[in-house]
């Protein structure tokens, strides 16, 4: 796991580690990532920035609580994400996805999307199997995903994509379930993915207009 | 017990996360998030290999205020106002001070037009104490703590009204005056309080969050 130590204060609790402060040795940890997004101007070793279309900008953002944001070129359909440069560690059935995101783009169908996908780009059916929430300038959050065939969003609740918003994505075997700080929103059955994925954070721009996105605090495991 | 996941052992999925970061400084010999600088004289940065250090900061040359630290590179993502941080530092050597905490500045606790709030364990004082800076007036307020050459957890809280010291779990200071007024990164840094060589402190954690 590449986890660190959340809080030593809180020690006088009756976990010495933090494995056993999750689950008893009994059960074995999955595959299980995090990432707070905080204090460095480049990318860590975990993390690949694809520039997919256009000449865009990637970094953290120097601002009360930043996280990493990408700016797109200013190109209709100009798009970056930032992945694990294909390395496809989490299932498309039994998994969690969680984020904090949110899109600060003035067009309404400009595009932040967050999840887990098979490759660096989430765009259409031929660019791969994902599931994603995405949030934009419009005042829907939406769940989206892609079997490699037909790709898809349903609708969540009508909350502004454009503060902050707590994500959490759970993979199943029947279906997607989309969770929007904290409330189940969306259970998707169709266009579900079927290969292994990595968590992706991904912003394209609807039309010659910069768009942006930012994100500050990741997290994907296994069940 | 037991949320299976990071997010949901520190808040309920109804609570939208605000920014944070923690750092072990455990295995890395360059760490990605860090800016390391030496603002005054010359100095050996880097992880140590001893029990227990962490990261290190030893003094080269022999010039009083040689001073070396760490922070974001001025990527400021913490409130002034709203913030925690949690830290654990050591100073090793007589003729030094350690300090940890936020500033807006890459001169740390030291710069003329810093704001910050930092704890500090400094041999110009008798106590370990906190500072903070508004941007233009710094000062410093002991708490009844011994300095000393022990690891040390050390707390700031961050609020409107006030910079509160935790030491050790138990709060010290309460400090209301020339509090720091704009956003702010992590920072710590190791000082020489004297014109002689070898000023030695390590850090081993550090923990920042907006509340």
């Amino acid at each position: 796991m590449s986890l660190v130590l959340t809080d030593p204060f809180r020690f006088g609790s009756p976990f010495e580690s933090l494995y056993l402060s999750f689950r008893p040795l009994t059960d074995v940890a999955k595959m299980h990532v995090n990432e707070y997004f905080s204090g460095d101007p480049q990318l860590n070793a975990t993390w690949t920035a694809s520039q997919i279309s256009g000449s865009n900008s990637l970094g953290i953002a120097d601002g009360l609580d930043g996280g990493f944001s990408i700016t797109t070129a200013v190109l209709t359909n100009a798009r970056a994400s930032i992945n694990f440069n294909n390395f496809n560690q989490y299932t498309h059935n039994s998994s969690v996805f969680i984020a904090v995101a949110k899109n600060t783009s003035a067009l309404t169908n400009d595009e932040t999307n967050t999840g887990l996908s098979s490759t660096n780009d989430i765009f259409t059916a031929a660019t791969g199997q994902n599931v994603f929430a995405r949030f934009s300038a419009s005042v829907v959050i939406r769940l989206g995903s892609s079997d490699g065939t037909t790709f898809s969003t349903d609708d969540a609740i009508t909350l502004s994509g454009n503060t902050y918003r707590g994500i959490h994505i759970e993979t199943g075997t029947a279906n997607l379930k989309l969770k929007v700080n904290g409330g189940l929103e969306v259970t998707k059955t169709t266009d579900r993915p079927s290969v292994a994925l990595q968590p992706i954070f991904h912003v394209r721009a609807s039309a010659a207009v910069a768009s942006r996105g930012q994100i500050h605090y990741l997290e994907v495991f296994n069940l | 017990m037991t949320a299976k996941s990071i997010y949901e052992h520190l808040f309920p999925l109804t609570t939208v996360m605000r920014h944070r970061f923690a750092d072990n400084w455990s295995g890395e010999f360059r760490h990605f998030r860090w800016t390391t600088r030496n603002t005054q004289g010359s100095w050996n940065t880097g992880m140590s290999g001893g029990v227990g250090v962490g990261w290190r900061h030893l003094q080269v040359t022999a010039l009083i205020n040689d001073r070396s630290g760490q922070d974001f590179a001025n990527i400021r993502t913490y409130a002034h106002d709203n913030s925690v941080v949690l830290v654990v530092f050591r100073r090793v050597t007589a003729d030094t001070g350690v300090a940890g905490g936020l500033s807006d500045s890459t001169d740390h606790f030291e710069g003329a037009t810093a704001n910050y709030a930092a704890a500090s364990d400094d041999t110009t004082r008798s106590f370990k104490d906190v500072r903070t800076k508004d941007g233009t007036t710094g000062s410093i307020t002991d708490s009844n703590v011994a300095l000393g050459t022990v690891d040390t957890s050390y707390k700031l809280q961050l609020i409107t009204a006030d910079t509160k010291l935790t030491i050790n779990g138990t709060l010290k200071v309460t400090k209301t005056n020339n509090l720091p007024t704009s956003v702010m990164q992590p920072a710590w840094r190791v000082i020489s309080t004297t014109a002689a060589t070898g000023s030695d402190g390590n850090i081993k954690y550090i923990e920042v969050y907006n509340t």
